[in-house]
């Protein structure tokens, strides 16, 4: 599993449905062809909106991981970030200094899938210029989604998730399609060793799905298991840490085929 | 001096008036406050209600209206459960009396038109929780209501005074005192160690009354013993063990026609099994439905099935932990069994209480050890209770999160002001020394956030108005505060429904979480099959008994041997060794155990600290054995983990057990350990902060902290959305606040507990004081000897670690492969 040479050290390189893909620590996916960086599920201003409920969440989060953004789209010389939706947690999350920050972070080529958590009518503040797909819109052959298709082989509508915790957006259009990338699963495995137990942010990979991790920091987890047939790779990288790897959960079947 | 109407009734249930009752009774009439301190089953709630009652008969006589009044006296209970039994109890006197009051419950349990109702029109006399207490006091009237007020009885005071709850009470009533100086407050407790500290706490100012009662004989413990051929296979570990189960049958087959047994266990795991156990050693009574089971996580209606089978006498068995160890009104039983460990005196004494319940009659105790150890505390339980010593219980130290739930409440309810309120909060125990700089953190916690001003722009919870009140202006946060109030941090429950069926309970969600549909387990005495986990319910089938299959654990439920009575072992150990077993059988049966701990080892005893030494394949081990119970061990543990690990990157893993420590590291550890700087009192704290720190304990303690602040909004069935979106779990916002702004108060105030609390610093710098006189006696033993058997195979391992993060997963990750093959 020593990965080749990369603009980032400790990404996973992966080839899937016809494409090369790098799984990479920070919890992003770089879909190498296209230039383009993918991400799910920053929740910007999360924050705020705990703070404007009486919970003292200070800031910080939203802009470090922002920043983590910016970097990553720097070291990769990302031509486009696709987001698969939550960008921000609710509507009132977008202030002048996020939209700033925002601005910074990407490069011209900026698209959204909006998300649940995204406002309905208007997800971006039009002066940054994103291109808004709609949710199932199809790409080389990709289907990007924010909510996963249940039941298309990623294994995780077993594990209890599906339209109820889809918060009421109900995966439609799915039938035949994909293969699909999408977030809103917030996928954590729970890594026991001896006496000790971390809970790693981790890529879905199914045989036609792909779920992408959460990128905000501010973000809960939802637990998954590998299953036949689907994968996990653990993104590992500590806040602040310069350095980060991917790994493939042993057992899984990717890492039995070596 | 009992007035003839009383005394009357009294006479007519057969009972005369007890001196101490006379005594609180007459404290009461001159307007004092007081702690009431009697054993169980002794008249304690007589003797609490009497001042009122007499009171209330003085009014009438002096021709006081004979309608009821609204509020005069607060019933302060700490468990629900007991509230429905306590209103039967305190209702009867009052209508022999022909008292024209009326008597209400007020809990969680009460339904919402009731509460309505008891707004509208309420009871004279009422009957709550310390949770529903602050909930009345956050109303906006609260006030004008509760000014009236003649006295708060608070029942089993003992039980809520080591806690946060209690905490909560010392602040709600430091309100209700201010509203009406003349307030009397009258508590009553079991036995226990520190009862002026206990008065002081609950009628704080030293004019408190401290009336105790009728000294109880203690009771007659008798241990089991395996038989001499079967100690061999007795095992040295354990806490389900199932060895002496034929005799405990033997017992409760020896009771009389109509005698029954209370069979009290250690954990709800522990008593899951004993009643499966029971049942099929019994098959007749099981058959007939006389064996039962009873249990903090067992469905109210449940339970309530059970005490009252108990009442009526239809069950002969039942399989309890501590829920029935409290106040419930229960007949006597004829035997009471504690099986495993009793941790406790003070907890032992409750339990027996259960038995003989007839003033001066001794009751009577039967031990039922589950491990070899257990066999040398029971025998060291029996001494301490001859001595009639019993543990002091310690009051929480101003919790800042308390502190900072109860300003939210006090600006709901009213508003306030921010020099009388800080006035007021210093006349409780808790806060007396409350600094200025801590009370202005606290409030700018809930004004602001935190003290970091510019890390919260958002942030709005309480708001300080023009004229100086502080008030909570949103509704939305005013009914999020309502429903979180309250400090008990539960772990989070998941409710366990059957399918086309009722609800049977509820068990930690950790537990739910590792098994997957169609794994079977054992609940509530049956066995079920998981279908599946839907909105925070697992649905299950009754199973078929097949397979192995699994007892739920609940955390928590394993309470750390008292330093008392830990101390005590230590003796008992000591005599072992000088006088070997004297005929006493307890000694006998263990007498093989012992030689064999001082043939590979030597006994512990005083004087000197025993350290063993060992290899194995996991690497190299050492084993410590101070005595001072778990708690404190933890934090020994921690501090040397801490101490050696900064001497070079290695992972030093720790296990504790109530007798001593075990650390291992995957490398050798140096031939001659410098123990005298390992364990060196200097320099304790900050160690300790870092070594609790690496050790994570503070984001486990930070749970509660958050909750009961806070920061943790109450998850319920069918929340609305904005309710889900601000879910966080508490290790989130920990590492949230730790990095952007790591003084703040709520994470000052975990580390803090988690210093008092989970480590017991004060003991922990008395133990190195003491342990840096005594001689370190290292011995290298070839094999893990009976002392350090326990700590090897009852691992709750924590972890210190120089390790980066990233080389702790990797780590882990290898493992996993090595492991996967």
């Amino acid at each position: 599993m020593s990965p080749r040479a990369h603009p980032i050290p400790g990404a996973h390189p992966l080839q899937w449905q016809g494409h090369r893909w790098v799984l990479l620590p920070e919890r992003a996916l770089w879909w190498e062809a296209r230039r383009t960086l993918i991400v799910a599920d920053l929740h910007l201003g999360k924050e705020g909106f705990f703070q404007s409920k009486g919970l003292p969440v200070p800031e910080g989060t939203g802009l470090a991981d922002l920043a983590r953004l910016g970097a990553l789209v720097g070291r990769l010389d990302a031509r486009e970030v696709l987001i698969l939706g939550d960008l921000v947690h609710g509507p009132g999350a977008w202030s002048p200094a996020l939209v700033d920050a925002l601005d910074q972070a990407l490069p011209r080529g900026r698209t959204l899938v909006p998300g649940n958590h995204d406002p309905t009518h208007a997800p971006v503040p039009d002066g940054l210029g994103f291109e808004l797909l709609k949710e199932g819109t199809r790409v080389e052959g990709m289907t990007l989604r924010h909510v996963p298709t249940p039941g298309i082989g990623s294994g995780h509508e077993r594990l209890g998730v599906g339209d109820a915790a889809a918060g009421g957006m109900v995966a439609s259009g799915a039938g035949a399609q994909g293969p699909e990338l999408a977030g809103h699963l917030h996928p954590v495995y729970l890594l026991r060793g001896r006496g000790d137990a971390l809970r790693l942010p981790c890529f879905v990979v199914g045989a036609r799905q792909l779920i992408l991790p959460a990128f905000g920091s501010f973000t809960g987890g939802f637990r998954v298991a590998p299953a036949v047939q689907t994968d996990l790779y653990l993104a590992v990288k500590e806040d602040g840490a310069s350095a980060g790897f991917v790994s493939p959960l042993p057992g899984s079947a990717t890492a039995r085929r070596g | 001096m009992t007035p003839p109407l009383l005394q009357a009734w009294m006479a007519s249930r057969g009972w005369a008036p007890f001196p101490f009752q006379e005594a609180a009774w007459s404290a009461w009439l001159d307007g004092d406050s007081g702690l009431l301190v009697a054993p169980t089953g002794q008249g304690k709630t007589l003797a609490l209600w009497g001042g009122p009652l007499l009171d209330g008969l003085a009014r009438q006589a002096r021709g006081a209206a004979h309608a009821p009044e609204p509020l005069r006296y607060l019933w302060i209970t700490p468990l629900r459960a007991l509230a429905r039994d306590t209103l039967a109890q305190l209702e009867a006197p009052v209508r022999a009396l022909g008292l024209p009051w009326t008597l209400e419950l007020r809990t969680g349990d009460t339904a919402a038109a009731k509460k309505r109702e008891q707004r509208h029109l309420p009871p004279t006399l009422l009957i709550t929780t310390p949770e529903s207490l602050s909930l009345l006091l956050s109303w906006p009237d609260a006030a004008q209501r509760m000014r009236g007020l003649r006295g708060v009885m608070v029942d089993e005071w003992h039980d809520l005074l080591g806690s946060k709850r209690g905490t909560q009470l010392e602040l709600a009533l430091a309100r209700l005192r201010r509203w009406n100086p003349s307030l009397r407050v009258w508590g009553s407790s079991a036995t226990l160690g520190n009862p002026h500290e206990a008065l002081e706490v609950l009628c704080p100012g030293g004019d408190g009354r401290l009336v105790e009662g009728g000294v109880r004989p203690p009771p007659v413990l008798r241990t089991l013993l395996p038989p001499p051929d079967g100690m061999a296979r007795f095992p040295w570990a354990g806490h389900l063990g199932l060895t002496l189960l034929p005799q405990v049958v033997d017992a409760v087959h020896g009771l009389p026609e109509t005698g029954s047994a209370l069979v009290f266990t250690q954990t709800r795991a522990q008593a899951e099994r004993w009643f499966q156990a029971l049942e099929s050693a019994l098959p007749t009574w099981a058959a007939a439905g006389r064996v039962g089971l009873h249990h903090g996580s067992l469905a109210p209606k449940i339970r309530k099935g059970v005490e009252d089978g108990m009442r009526r006498g239809t069950l002969r068995c039942v399989v309890a932990t501590s829920t029935l160890e409290l106040g419930i009104d229960l007949p006597a039983v004829d035997l009471v069994v504690q099986v495993g460990s009793p941790r406790g005196i003070s907890r032992l004494l409750q339990r027996a209480g259960r038995s003989g319940h007839a003033p001066g009659a001794r009751s009577h105790l039967l031990g039922v050890p589950t491990h070899a150890w257990e066999i040398l505390e029971f025998l060291a339980a029996e001494r301490a209770l001859a001595r009639g010593e019993v543990e002091p219980v310690r009051p929480p130290r101003a919790p800042l999160d308390v502190l900072a739930q109860h300003l939210v409440t006090a600006a709901l309810g009213g508003g306030f002001r921010s020099a009388p309120l800080w006035d007021e909060i210093r006349t409780t125990h808790a806060y007396r020394d409350l600094s200025e700089a801590r009370w202005q953190g606290v409030l700018d916690l809930v004004t602001r956030g935190g003290a970091a001003l510019q890390a919260y722009p958002r942030y709005r919870r309480v708001v300080e108005g023009e004229d100086g009140v502080f008030r909570v202006p949103d509704p939305g946060m005013a009914r999020q505060h309502r429903l979180g109030i309250g400090t008990i941090t539960d772990e989070q429950q998941m409710t366990v429904r059957i399918r086309k069926g009722g609800r049977l309970g509820s068990v930690e969600a950790a537990f739910l979480g590792r098994l997957r549909p169609g794994d079977g387990f054992f609940f509530g005495g049956r066995a079920l099959t998981l279908v599946e986990i839907r909105d925070q319910v697992a649905w299950v089938t009754p199973g078929r008994r097949r397979r192995a299959l699994e007892t739920p654990r609940w955390k928590g439920g394993r309470l750390p041997l008292s330093t008392h009575l830990a101390r005590t072992l230590r003796e008992v150990l000591a005599e072992w060794e000088a006088c070997g077993t004297a005929g006493r059988p307890e000694l006998e049966a263990v007498d093989g155990l012992l030689q064999v701990q001082r043939r590979w080892s030597r006994i512990p005893g005083p004087g000197f600290l025993l350290v063993e030494a060992t290899r194995s394949r996991e690497g190299d081990h050492r084993f410590l054995y101070p005595f001072l119970g778990r708690g404190v061990h933890e934090g020994l543990a921690a501090l040397l983990a801490h101490r050696l690990a900064q001497r070079g990157p290695r992972s030093i893993r720790f296990s504790v057990n109530d007798y001593g420590l075990e650390l291992l590291s995957p490398d050798p550890f140096p031939d001659a350990m410098d123990w005298g700087v390992l364990l060196d009192p200097r320099g304790l704290v900050d160690d300790l902060t870092e070594a609790v720190n690496a050790a994570q304990l503070a984001r486990q303690r930070f749970r509660d902290v958050a909750r009961v602040s806070g920061l943790m909004v109450p998850s319920l069935p069918g929340a609305r959305r904005t309710a889900r979106q601000l879910q966080a779990s508490s290790h989130l916002l920990f590492d949230v606040l730790t990095r952007w702004d790591p003084e703040h108060l709520l994470l000052i105030q975990a580390r803090d507990e988690v210093l008092e609390g989970d480590l017991y610093l004060g003991v922990m710098k008395d133990a190195l004081v003491q342990l840096a006189r005594e001689p370190l006696e290292t011995i290298h033993t070839p094999r893990l000897t009976p002392l350090a058997f326990p700590l090897w195979a009852d691992r709750m391992h924590a972890q210190v670690s120089t390790e980066t993060w990233v080389d702790r997963v990797r780590r882990m990750v290898s493992q996993l492969e090595r492991a996967a093959g």
